[in-house]
């Protein structure tokens, strides 16, 4: 009789504490991109898949453009709230993402594919760190030259007066040692930039030329595939604990179908914007090959001084060999 | 024999002609729907009676009257219920229900765009083809009577790009909604007592890069409040909405919204409609406050 009573003790002692797990967890998503953009729209079908896939355990909710910058973001995502985010440029979280933005250095989606998987446990390592877990990749496209003259070569791009990221000194540093013209400004100028004449490139994906509408003071595109742009959704290691091992294959699973969607739709996207942007009076620029080559190799030699300084060299290593690898086995 | 049946027709063109100048008047009227004390109701009427205009422009395609009244049907059904729908399902986390109102929300202001342009055309041949290249020195021409249609496209087209911004084809005409808004502000500012400077409070609400301005945004807002005498809820739930959510200022708006609540949708009923529709969103938005704002930096507990 007492063992029953002490088992009836133990089990309305535990209840609250049953009923509190299976209420789930609850997290909650915060980035700058615009609500019904097509990533967006894709962090919600994530959203809807995590519901469903974990029977309502974990519950997210994606709050699009919900503070004012990334900066402002990771802040609160130290902080505790929200628990998950999405960084179109993780190279401010730690530099070791920089390595994804080097100027020419990939030549497509698949090269680019296969580095990234290659680095993953790298940039794993470095969110942990940060008391992080990476989710998934998104693909923002890749970015072009948007010129206000016309631009076919290396020495012609270093006299545009191109837009550089205000408060990016490295970045500054580096365009100014190697002869061009940077102006740094917020992103929030770059339309007064161009229509003041301040500037009169950036590089940008084909889509945000034409959502921000800034290829009307620049009909050139200069068709070299800059840098793929490639953000990152994460979670704080916190949140992430509160889930059972099951569903956090699950999420996983679920934000790799999202990350394919992207990597399938966004590239897309990017050829209808510049199809629509084509019928308002811009021009593609296209290069031969041996012209596309000389870009290439010329900005191999500029981009090296990255490593060490804009990227940690261990990474810059091991993206430069597998990148080389790659090119090899084709 | 067949000049007779030509006369005939032709008659009976003229004959159908008058019935539905006749008739679109009655069927058409806005003022109706805008003061309905029960949005259900309308809910429920405006899809038969836009598709039974849409019939009629079927058969008559330059009746003025049934295309502007199919603009203003199509924009207030897509505006006070399907993105109403969409946005409050979002706020309440059922993504896939607000996916497949968002798809049809779009696609209804587009919908609402085209008879709009149509109508336009009626008085500026080619003015579709003009706003998309040089959206400025289309309108060059416009003038006060054209404000209405110029409002109402300016609200549709502009709708259906925030509804959509995966689709490269909508957002390539963001310059003409502008265009719109400025050309009609220009001709006739105090039009239905700020019903433009409400508008240009979600225009202006965009993000710096899309041109937007949160102080311009503010500038609309004071004088749609002022026009309309606080009488239209909705300047305070699209500032609320737009401008305090994303600046992190909780206060405002909690303050906006309580606002937009408190207006007596009896006091003017020819807002009714729309404050009560306001009302809703401005509940059900209201009710999100804990996910719409994160705690402020400096009471949050760190990680380790």
């Amino acid at each position: 009789m007492r063992t029953r009573l002490f088992v009836i003790a133990v089990a309305l002692i535990l209840a609250p504490i049953v009923l509190l797990a299976q209420r789930g967890t609850r997290i909650q998503l915060g980035s700058v991109l615009p609500a019904n953009s097509v990533w967006d729209k894709a962090l919600k079908e994530m959203a809807s898949e995590w519901q469903r896939d974990t029977d309502g355990r974990v519950q997210l909710r994606v709050l699009p453009g919900s503070v004012k910058d990334e900066g402002s973001l990771a802040r609160r995502l130290k902080a505790g709230r929200p628990q998950a985010a999405v960084f179109v440029l993780p190279g401010d979280i730690d530099e070791a993402f920089n390595v994804l933005s080097i100027p020419f250095f990939f030549e497509s989606d698949e090269e680019t594919f296969h580095v990234v998987e290659k680095l993953t446990p790298t940039f794993e390592k470095v969110l942990a760190d940060q008391g992080l877990v990476l989710l998934n990749w998104g693909h923002a496209g890749w970015a072009h030259f948007f010129t206000a003259d016309r631009v076919e070569t290396f020495d012609e791009l270093k006299r545009t007066k191109v837009y550089t990221a205000a408060g990016d000194e490295k970045m500054l540093q580096w365009y100014k040692e190697n002869g061009f013209n940077p102006q740094p400004l917020a992103v929030t100028d770059v339309l007064l930039g161009l229509n003041t004449g301040l500037i009169d490139a950036y590089p940008t994906a084909p889509y945000v030329a034409l959502l921000f509408q800034w290829y009307n003071r620049t009909p050139y595109m200069l068709d070299v595939p800059l840098t793929p742009v490639l953000g990152i959704t994460v979670v704080t290691e916190r949140t992430w604990n509160r889930v059972s091992a099951e569903d956090q294959r699950a999420l996983r699973a679920s934000a790799k179908r999202v990350e394919q969607d992207l990597f399938r739709d966004v590239p897309a996207q990017d050829r209808q914007a510049i199809t629509e942007m084509q019928s308002r009076g811009l021009t593609v620029v296209e290069l031969d090959d041996a012209a596309k080559a000389s870009f290439r190799t010329i900005a191999d030699g500029l981009t090296a001084s990255w490593r060490g300084t804009m990227i940690p060299a261990d990474v810059y290593d091991h993206a430069l060999r597998e990148r080389n690898a790659f090119r090899a086995s084709r | 024999m067949l000049a007779g049946i030509a006369v005939l027709a032709s008659g009976g063109c003229s004959l159908r002609s008058m019935a539905v100048n006749a008739i679109v008047p009655t069927l058409a009227n806005p003022d109706v729907y805008r003061s309905e004390e029960d949005p259900e109701l309308v809910r429920d009427a405006l899809p038969f009676l836009l598709m039974t205009i849409e019939s009629i422009l079927d058969t008559e395609p330059e009746q003025d009257q049934a295309l502007v009244f199919a603009c203003t049907g199509f924009t207030l059904y897509g505006n006070a219920f399907l993105q109403a729908d969409a946005e409050i399902a979002e706020w309440e986390g059922d993504y896939d229900r607000s996916a497949a109102l968002r798809d049809r929300t779009w696609r209804i202001y587009v919908r609402a765009r085209d008879h709009c342009l149509r109508s336009l055309e009626l008085k500026y041949d080619g003015i579709t083809a003009a706003l998309r290249q040089n959206p400025a020195s289309a309108l060059a021409d416009t003038e006060v009577a054209d404000v209405e249609v110029l409002f109402l496209l300016g609200a549709a087209w502009g709708l259906a790009i925030s509804n959509a911004l995966d689709q490269p084809s909508l957002i390539a005409d963001l310059p003409a909604v502008r265009a719109l808004f400025a050309r009609a502000l220009e001709l006739d500012e105090d039009y239905e007592r700020g019903a433009l400077h409400s508008a240009l409070i979600t225009l202006e609400a965009l993000p710096a890069q899309l041109g937007g301005s949160p102080e311009r945004a503010r500038a609309h807002f004071e004088r749609a409040v002022e026009l309309s005498a606080g009488l239209d809820a909705s300047p305070y739930v699209t500032f609320a909405a737009g401008v305090s959510v994303p600046e992190e200022n909780r206060a405002e708006f909690q303050e906006l919204l309580t606002t937009a609540l408190a207006v007596d949708p009896d006091a003017d009923t020819s807002f009714r409609l729309l404050n009560l529709v306001s009302q809703r969103r401005a509940q059900a938005l209201l009710d999100q406050v804990d996910d719409l704002f994160f705690d402020p930096l400096e009471t949050e507990e760190t990680l380790p």
